[in-house]
């Protein structure tokens, strides 16, 4: 039967968003992790949490979010405003807002955690909330940012992971199909060090700063006296501020925000291990959450009293 | 000489040389010769205790505790060869035919890698009588394991309904005596075996960046040992519709028949849900009344993911830890219906349904409330509407079955399908399908867990493998290989049951919490602890080694000379 032939084409718009039915994801994480304490570290709190508002208000739903905070600064006794973490001097944006959930806490956030979260190597009674289940059909965005160095990254101003053990537990995740592609996205001093060990394939890589090089925090507030947001980010957040889950923007597009006369850190990107055309990936491919949809045309016929004995006959 | 010297000393001089002078009492330890011989001796008692006892001692208290795994069964692994044996009944009334039908389809099944069948024939009398297909079967056909076929031929087409093959919810394959061989082939790898769509699954898993799973395959969810099932109604505006619906009962008896006839497969948990003032995120658009349709909305494909990523957040389906399976029923306000889902080229999806599912997640049906309802000036508000049960369940059952893996049959020239109504919505065979690929499935799954963990292992020398996780890797293995025994012999069940456990033995052994590897030892590190604290001490012992050997080097040559 054909149906109702109603022509209503002009009535919709016609994006530029290709089949959602391809062969590619069917759903979006993201773990995003700030690793170092003390109140003069606010501005990597309020990296973290401006990356959660973005990821969060573009749709990926908090049971698929990972957001690791080492050091609490809402409610930190030297916090003027409390409750509230602001990621600009001009007190726009309250990043921590009311619903925000963080998974990892405090001293929580360790290396061996990070690492067992990535391989899927949690203890048995470790809560869903805490837990990144991916499969191979998941997109994953992963975000550090604190302080790091050639090859390192320091957590918790004590112990620090290094790039090849970042790179064996990105490979792990790859041996039991735990990701269909990642966006590795970092925002330390000689950030790009951090990315060079990786031999996974399908990750795409950026860094905020080349080796020997240090990333910088963008301003201070003076009413806190401490940095607020770092460079990079506050472009970065500049730049998905204006994406909507419905965009058209470009992944490369966003690897080219943030250049050298404004981040005077030379972004680093790696490519190298990701098979499509960054130009050619949609923002929401990892930001957002679009499932892919099917429409369904028939149904079965089900008679209204359900029987449970089995029939014989046709 | 001597006495002479003695002559102008003292007492004690004169004591001592004359201790000097003779031969016989001489102090060992003024000798050089021997002092010589006992340095020597010392030096090499301390090599002996550092390097021949202590080094070994050292690597040994250093080991890291490690279960000796099978390696070389698990790199076996790499070259499986599975294949699966079918077994294939024809029953014909003629013995000529029965026997070509057999050497036909034997040498059709030759080209398939994976399939390997074994036909049995069997001529019966009485088949030319029958007048209905229920009468074949009750004479005819005896009842069949899982995974073995039965090709019926019948007298007539007219019992086909005139199409020459008729499918229908048993493991019979009905066809008409003119039927040649490679139409049911065609019909066996199309529908019932799929062999192309297996082999990609398992090609797809193993190398995953030159392969992508098809449209089955990614809608499939993945294997698991239990699911959940959630059924959320909603209601968006409760003060407007009064929604007269037992979402529990119709839940109950509805799904929970159909999933029994899956528990084989896996374990479900069946959940439903009221959830209230929860609207779509979208703006449909309003269309005005046609010739053909009343005024009504429109929401167009483009917009459809978006109505799940806000959904999603409500849905409360992250409790568990098990994979959940979402069938969502929204029944819009009669401000907003009805509503109808266009596709792209603007045309309407389906005549009867709005409903759409999401690959591995789900399903969205919207239930328009009936028209009567809505347009009766009269009736107060909350309007009561009673939810058309059977309809969303039809649709619910569909979605469904793709979603567990049945995959669409696509339409072959004069082959009928009949589905079961009454066999609970899944054919036997399609069943035999389902223990197929998610044998397959868990069979390549713990191949390559077990695969890239013995890569892990021997590459990384200082990760503790304990007791637990080399029980499991030996049971994974052990499994493994049972697998394909098993299905080479066609005994799919029992396959299907080993594969689960080779699959739950691989991903406990893999995720064990116990396998990190010792992170604060890395190699350079260790190296950078031991060296400051040995290297001093050994140099001593080193050098030593060169006096050692040149002292009994010269004690040779000594002797060489004594000896001329």
């Amino acid at each position: 039967m054909q149906g109702e032939i109603v022509e209503l084409s002009h009535l919709f718009k016609q994006t530029s968003v290709s089949d959602t039915a391809r062969a590619g994801h069917t759903n979006n994480w993201a773990v995003l992790v700030d690793t170092s304490r003390f109140w003069f570290n606010y501005r990597h709190v309020a990296n973290v949490l401006s990356m959660y508002r973005s990821v969060k208000r573009l749709g990926i739903p908090d049971s698929q979010i990972i957001l690791m905070v080492a050091d609490d600064m809402a409610c930190n006794p030297r916090n003027p405003r409390p409750a509230t973490v602001f990621n600009n001097a001009n007190q726009h944006i309250n990043v921590y807002g009311d619903d925000v959930e963080v998974d990892y806490r405090g001293y929580e956030v360790t290396v061996e955690n990070f690492v067992r979260l990535l391989t899927g190597r949690l203890p048995p009674g470790t809560p869903r909330s805490k837990q990144l289940l991916t499969d191979e059909g998941s997109n994953v965005l992963v975000y550090l940012t604190g302080h790091g160095g050639d090859g390192f990254l320091k957590f918790q101003d004590s112990e620090e992971v290094t790039s090849q053990e970042l790179a064996d537990a990105l490979e792990q995740m790859w041996q039991k199909r735990r990701y269909h592609e990642i966006f590795f996205m970092i925002d330390t001093c000689q950030a790009a060090s951090m990315y060079e060990k990786f031999y996974s394939p399908n990750i795409l890589a950026v860094a905020s700063s080349l080796v020997g090089e240090d990333s910088l925090s963008h301003h201070v507030d003076p009413a806190i006296g401490v940095y607020i947001i770092d460079r990079y980010t506050y472009y970065a957040l500049d730049f998905l501020e204006r994406v909507e889950p419905d965009s058209s923007k470009t992944m490369g597009e966003f690897l080219a925000v943030c250049p050298k006369r404004v981040c005077i850190s030379t972004v680093g990107v790696r490519k190298d291990l990701f098979r499509r055309d960054p130009y050619k990936v949609p923002i929401t491919d990892f930001f957002g959450s679009l499932r892919p949809v099917e429409l369904t045309t028939t149904a079965l016929n089900v008679s209204t009293i359900p029987t449970e004995r089995e029939d014989t006959e046709m | 000489m001597a006495v002479s010297v003695a002559k102008t000393e003292t007492e004690e001089a004169k004591f001592i040389s004359s201790q000097l002078t003779s031969n016989e009492q001489k102090p060992p330890h003024c000798d050089p010769g021997e002092t010589e011989k006992h340095r020597i001796a010392a030096a090499i008692a301390f090599v002996t205790i550092m390097i021949v006892v202590g080094l070994p001692l050292w690597w040994k208290t250093t080991e890291v505790y490690r279960v000796w795994l099978p390696y070389s069964r698990i790199e076996a692994l790499n070259d499986l060869d599975i294949q699966m044996e079918l077994k294939l009944f024809i029953v014909v009334s003629d013995e000529v035919r029965g026997a070509q039908l057999s050497n036909d389809l034997q040498k059709l099944f030759n080209d398939s890698v994976m399939f390997r069948v074994n036909i049995s024939v069997e001529n019966v009398r009485g088949l030319d009588n029958v007048v209905t297909l229920a009468d074949l079967e009750s004479k005819f056909v005896k009842s069949v394991r899982t995974g073995e076929i039965i090709l019926l031929q019948v007298p007539d087409s007219s019992l086909l309904s005139y199409n020459k093959i008729l499918v229908g919810p048993k493991r019979i394959i009905y066809f008409t005596p003119d039927t040649e061989a490679s139409r049911l082939y065609e019909v066996l790898q199309k529908w019932w075996l799929r062999e192309a769509s297996l082999t990609r699954m398992m090609n797809a898993m193993i190398t995953p960046t030159e392969v992508d799973q098809d449209v089955s395959g990614r809608r499939r969810v993945p294997a698991a040992k239990e699911y959940d099932i959630l059924v959320t109604a909603i209601n968006p505006d409760p003060e407007k519709l009064d929604l007269k619906w037992d979402l529990a009962k119709t839940v109950q008896d509805f799904l929970e028949p159909f999933l029994s006839k899956l528990s084989s497969l896996a374990a479900y948990r069946v959940k439903s849900q009221w959830l209230y003032f929860v609207s779509l995120e979208v703006h449909p658009k309003l269309v005005t009344q046609t010739a053909t349709m009343g005024q009504h909305y429109a929401l167009a494909e483009e917009l459809l993911p978006h109505i799940i990523t806000p959904l999603e957040k409500k849905l409360a389906s992250h409790i568990s830890q098990n994979r959940c399976l979402n069938f969502v029923v929204y029944v819009p306000p009669c401000s907003t219906a009805p509503l109808h889902i266009y596709k792209k080229q603007g045309k309407r999806a389906a005549v009867t349904m709005d409903a759409f599912l999401s690959p591995r997640w789900g399903g969205i049906i919207i239930h328009n409330p009936p028209s009567d309802v809505c347009s009766n000036g009269s009736l107060v508000e909350p309007l009561e509407v009673h939810v058309d049960s059977p309809a969303i369940v039809g649709i619910i059952f569909e979605q469904l079955r793709l979603l567990l893996g049945i995959p669409k049959h696509e339409e072959i020239q004069q082959v009928a399908f009949i589905s079961g109504a009454r066999h609970h919505h899944i054919s036997e065979w399609e069943l035999d399908f389902l223990f197929r690929v998610r044998t397959l499935e868990q069979l390549t799954s713990a191949k390559i867990t077990l695969l890239s963990l013995s890569q892990l292992l021997g590459e990384i020398s200082n990760i503790v493998i304990n007791d637990d996780v080399g029980k499991s890797i030996y049971e994974a293995v052990d499994q493994v290989e049972n697998v394909v025994k098993l299905l080479k012999v066609g005994l799919l069940e029992d396959a299907f049951t080993a594969s689960k456990k080779a699959f739950l033995s691989s991903e406990s052994a893999f995720t064990n919490p116990s396998l990190l590897a010792l992170l604060y030892f890395p190699d350079d590190q260790k190296y950078a602890v031991y060296i400051p604290l040995f290297l001093p001490v050994m140099i001593p012992v080193f050098m030593s080694l060169k006096n050692i050997y040149r002292f009994f080097k010269k004690s040779k040559q000594d002797e060489k000379l004594k000896g001329e």
